[in-house]
């Protein structure tokens, strides 16, 4: 179940169904339940980690390696077998990167932008989403392959997800409780396996490894003594930073990931019954850091921070993600303010440079350890 | 029947001295020195350009030769080398070495070690050692030993700078460190002094001869080089270039000092800290007074040394 889950969320386009079309997506905004429900496999798409190449002379220097290598994917073929691409606004780079990818791809390919706005409140912004779902349900209707989405079908694909949701749920309760059980990065490999496997069968081995790790939770244990860490930042490609916290003496027990807890933590109990609902619902999400205003995220990292009993945060911050990094002194304030120390950490190519991050690492966790709170 | 430990033997476990140590062989050692015992611990700092390593006695009184503080763990040997490609064989020679120093005299056979703890970036590929901890958390706990009550410590070694809030008993506070990259390092001077034609040894004491420091960019050490060599090629004296590298390495190294709190007293370790050039330019740019110690080169070692004693 579990390696099934990693090795889904590892080469995605590997894993597609074969009975129905796939269709590729980019940002966690894009609300998969209208993909399902248009009659597509919805795979999150991401970035070989590692050098780039022809997108670097298409991109910006100051773009993101994420961006770089997301285009370099695209036109190495790697969206040959799907049925298109949905971009939403994220941040400058990424649109520069569908901007080329619009002039390079193939006569004749689906490349939709999902323009769902930046600021998230004010007046006549749900209007505006909702019509943004909309013309992305319409424009799926239109796909071969696609079909309309009516209200059954998007109820049972809303119910899907928000089942998926759930059991992410249950897991991440189990890598607080008994992160030497299931340690943060492999919860992140299984969100992101989540994200790539079809839905119902990811459905049902989500909810069976959550009724395995309760069960082996439930069994008694000693207390490791490792330092709780939350982690924040934007998209990962790889879980190489969170093993190389973890390989440093600390536990990830709480995220505000692209990839974790900041996407999966959508209020369970109220199901969308229209696609207006769904968008404004998606609104109302932890939002990342490409929206404003960011405090109903800061509130988020510092109640995740309590309710975790975490003793400190690391941030792994993409190079060059200009969003991020203007949050980031405030985030970093809110987060110390309560007492815990944080490190910054910069990813880059799906990884950080281990040899003095790894210094930087385990410096923060002896301090942690030597009970050196706050300074 | 004597019994020292043999090379190795102790490494990986911290050993009480009754387990090495019989009555014949604690009998060697000066009595009003060691009260009878020797416990000895050490530390290995590999860094980036130079592995130290430090054995101290746990036993030592105060006034000995050596002493670090009174009464306490004294210093009985000591040894610095540079390290090539092999880095183990690097540790394993200083820490040979430090031994042989540490041995009472006409002692032929090495002293045995009670425990040992290996630091700097080498740290974990070295076997030698019974437990790894990073060179911010040894630089402070040594620094405190060599300068009661500091505040804060500056450490320039070979490829890294770092900036260390120290508390009491050298706990780590909070620290800094530089980004990937080598400018504002010891690297970087040493990259200066090939391109000039200097040994780093007169780097210091020629910068300070300087009349009008010349103007080095200070953000990247590729970079440095090239504006380097064009002053070379402008004639500028080597004085004056060096000044201006001390200067541009000083900024680079203020604007990490400053995003710690700063409080004195402030301590210098590392390698870069024998260069007095670059000392006054940190001291010029952050407008403080530096404290250099004669062994600021070995305060990580030293700390290993400390913590493997505060371990077992």
């Amino acid at each position: 179940m579990l390696e099934r889950l990693v090795a889904a969320g590892a080469d995605p386009l590997a894993h597609r169904p074969s009975d129905r079309p796939s269709l590729g997506y980019v940002c966690s905004y894009v609300p998969e339940e209208v993909i399902l429900a248009a009659g597509f496999h919805p795979v999150r798409l991401g970035a070989r980690p590692g050098p780039t190449g022809p997108a670097d002379s298409l991109l910006q220097t100051f773009a993101c390696s994420f961006a770089r290598a997301l285009l370099d994917g695209l036109l190495s073929g790697r969206a040959a077998g799907l049925s298109g691409v949905v971009f939403a606004y994220t941040c400058d780079s990424l649109r520069a990167a569908m901007e080329a990818w619009k002039v390079r791809a193939p006569a004749g390919s689906f490349i939709h932008f999902l323009n769902l706005p930046a600021r998230l409140e004010g007046p006549g912004v749900d209007t505006y989403a909702a019509s943004e779902v909309q013309r992305l349900a319409d424009a799926l209707a239109g796909v071969k392959g696609g079909r309309q989405v009516t209200a059954e079908r998007l109820a049972e694909a809303t119910r899907l997800v928000a089942d998926l949701r759930r059991s992410l749920g249950r897991l991440d309760r189990v890598r607080s409780s008994r992160p030497d059980l299931l340690p943060g990065s492999v919860f992140i490999a299984v969100a992101r396996g989540a994200q790539a496997l079809e839905r119902s069968e990811a459905a049902r081995l989500l909810a069976a490894l959550a009724d395995e790790f309760e069960a082996a939770a439930a069994r008694p244990s000693q207390p490791a003594g490792r330092p709780r860490l939350l982690v924040s930042g934007g998209y990962l490609e790889t879980e190489q930073p969170l093993r190389l916290i973890e390989e440093s003496g600390a536990d990830i027990v709480a995220d505000d990931l692209c990839l974790g807890w900041r996407r999966i933590a959508f209020a369970e109990d109220d199901e969308p019954n229209s696609l207006a609902e769904l968008a404004a619902r998606y609104l109302r999400r932890v939002p990342c850091a490409a929206k404003h205003p960011p405090d109903p995220r800061f509130d988020f990292v510092v109640r995740l921070a309590d309710e975790h009993q975490v003793a400190g945060g690391v941030f792994l911050l993409q190079k060059f993600c200009d969003p991020h990094a203007f949050d980031y002194p405030a985030l970093r304030d809110r987060l110390e303010a309560t007492g815990r120390p944080t490190l910054l950490l910069e990813v880059e190519q799906g990884s950080v440079a281990s040899g003095q991050a790894r210094t930087r690492l385990e410096a923060f966790v002896e301090r942690l350890r030597a009970g050196g709170g706050s300074s | 029947m004597r019994r020292w430990l043999q090379a190795g033997e102790g490494f990986g476990r911290p050993v009480r001295p009754t387990d090495v140590a019989d009555a014949a062989a604690l009998a060697r050692l000066p009595d009003e020195q060691h009260n009878g015992l020797m416990v000895l611990y050490a530390g290995v700092d590999i860094g980036s350009a130079t592995a130290k390593a430090v054995v101290i006695d746990v036993a030592g009184v105060a006034g000995a030769a050596g002493a670090v503080g009174a009464p306490g763990p004294v210093i009985v040997g000591k040894a610095l080398r540079p390290v090539g490609y092999d880095i183990e064989a690097a540790g394993w020679a200083v820490l040979l070495e430090a031994r042989e120093a540490a041995a009472p005299a006409g002692s032929t056979e090495l002293p045995p070690l009670a425990g040992v703890i290996a630091t700097g970036y080498g740290r974990h590929a070295f076997p030698g050692a019974g437990a790894a901890v990073t060179e911010i958390t040894c630089h402070a706990r040594g620094s405190v030993e060599l300068v009661p009550g500091v505040r804060t410590v500056i450490d320039v070694g070979g490829q890294d700078s770092k900036v260390i809030a120290v508390g009491p008993r050298g706990r780590v506070l909070d620290f800094v460190m530089n980004d990937k990259c080598a400018a504002g390092t010891g690297r970087f001077l040493e990259v200066m002094a090939r391109a000039l034609e200097v040994s780093l040894d007169e780097f210091g004491p020629l910068s300070l001869q300087a009349r009008a420091p010349a103007e080095v960019s200070n953000t990247c050490t590729v970079f440095a080089e090239s504006e380097v060599i064009s002053l070379r090629a402008s004639r500028r004296p080597k004085e004056d270039i060096i000044a201006g590298i001390h200067k541009a390495m000083a900024r680079r190294i203020a604007g990490l000092a400053r995003r710690v709190e700063l409080g004195s007293p402030i301590v210098m370790t590392g390698g870069a800290a024998r260069n007095i050039g670059l000392v006054r330019a940190i001291e010029t740019e952050l407008a403080v007074e530096l404290v250099v110690p004669e062994l600021a080169p070995y305060a990580g070692a030293l700390g290993a040394a400390l913590l493997a004693m505060e371990k077992a």
